[in-house]
């Protein structure tokens, strides 16, 4: 799946790494599909969930080879 | 969008569920009229601006604080005006009053109906907040502008604060003085069963509760009275309607258990007409003074089958006032 939006918080911390998603959900479209990489224990146990809290998708979550992790989100129009 | 900085700074209100990007370009899309001295003024505005809100003492009259740099790169949109009792913002706005001892804020949507505003602001006493009180209305002021800002707010929203620093919500009586809203299927349900009663006059009654509005077709009792009593009731069905007396009675009282109140009492008109006739003024207040305070009515002319147009009649000020009632399209 191609994303149309891609961001990297590796380099955030709490709560940047939430807030850089969030607003780069709210700037897709409905529909549209966000690429996350994201790194350590903290965004990886908040993104995912703050997500969908908001009403977003979560539709995949997998390790790459150099330690980070790609999350893929599609933004829903009930959250924002 | 927000620029970098602003991202920074506000970064911890748009993790907020009803804030975002989007909420915090609301904050700074307003700016506030402080037209209300002293240091609830300056708490507000404190509070506001940390927001992403221009708060000032009025035009030209900036207060101790430079002008904010403007949040989307133009000057705010709109203006809400915060004063205190007994004045009444002319649009969007607060009004800051004492009552028995508490703080009482009332937020106002520029659209909100004046007459409502007036009945529940007609009790306060101009603001009297003694130190250290100041800043938590400042702080609650501040939030009922932010909730208006990113439109969470309902058309008039009320906060009282007791002097030990309890802080309770104010609920506004349902409006009486516009039309209620009727879902168009509602409508459309309506202009069935008038029709249905053609060519007598149709009538029903519509209960509402909260955003709920439901139709309870009556049956005209006009014939029948006349049959019995041609004297007292000169006019048949066609030219009347009536509600039998037990039948309005058992809605009545089912409305009460439901919880439901008595919104509007409709009937038609089935050869046309203007609207409220000066039968049915006469009718709906035989005294100078509504029979149902509160109850709107709606007149539905028809031309043939089919439906020519509604009209609402609300007792404002002393006399019936008419708007017209959109209908449906009613296969």
């Amino acid at each position: 799946m191609t994303p149309d939006a891609r961001i990297d918080i590796t380099a955030e911390v709490c709560p940047m790494t939430f807030v850089r998603t969030r607003i780069a959900l709210e700037r897709l479209p409905v529909g549209g599909v966000l690429e996350v990489r994201l790194k350590g224990d903290e965004p990886l146990r908040n993104v995912p969930g703050s997500a969908r809290d908001l009403g977003h998708t979560v539709l995949g979550l997998e390790p790459l080879d150099d330690g980070t992790w790609r999350l893929l989100l599609r933004r829903e129009g009930a959250g924002c | 969008m927000l620029n970098e900085p602003q991202i920074q700074r506000y970064a911890r209100q748009v993790l907020l569920r009803d804030v975002g990007e989007r909420g915090q370009e609301a904050l700074g899309a307003i700016e506030v009229e402080l037209a209300l001295g002293g240091a609830v003024a300056a708490a507000a505005a404190a509070y506001l601006r940390a927001g992403g809100t221009e708060a000032h003492a009025g035009p030209g009259g900036a207060g101790p604080w430079a002008p904010m740099e403007p949040l989307l790169g133009a000057p705010p949109a709109s203006r809400l005006r915060v004063l205190g009792a007994p004045g009444a913002p002319q649009r969007s706005g607060v009004v800051v009053g004492s009552a028995a001892g508490t703080h009482v804020l009332w937020s106002v949507a520029g659209d909100a109906c004046r007459a409502c505003l007036a009945r529940v602001t007609a009790a306060l006493a101009p603001p009297d907040v003694p130190e250290p009180a100041s800043v938590q209305v400042g702080s609650v002021l501040a939030l009922l502008v932010q909730r208006r800002a990113l439109g969470l707010a309902p058309a008039l929203e009320g906060l009282q604060l007791s002097p030990a620093g309890v802080l309770s919500t104010l609920g506004a009586e349902p409006c009486t003085h516009r039309p209620p809203s009727v879902p168009d299927a509602v409508l459309a349900e309506l202009v069935r069963h008038l029709a249905a009663a053609l060519p007598e006059e149709g009538c029903a009654v519509l209960l509402g509760r909260e955003d709920r509005v439901r139709l309870v077709p009556m049956v005209n009792a006009q014939t029948a009275h006349h049959a019995r009593d041609p004297d007292a009731f000169p006019r048949t069905a066609r030219r009347a309607f009536s509600f039998d007396p037990r039948a309005w009675l058992a809605v009545l009282r089912e409305a009460d258990q439901a919880g439901e109140r008595v919104l509007a009492i409709a009937h038609s008109h089935p050869e046309g007409g203007s609207g409220f006739s000066a039968e049915d003024r006469r009718h709906a207040a035989p005294d100078g003074q509504p029979l149902f305070p509160g109850v709107a009515h709606l007149v539905i002319s028809f031309e043939g089958r089919r439906p020519l147009s509604g009209r609402w009649a609300v007792w404002t000020d002393g006399d019936f006032l008419e708007t017209a009632c959109p209908l449906p399209h009613v296969p």
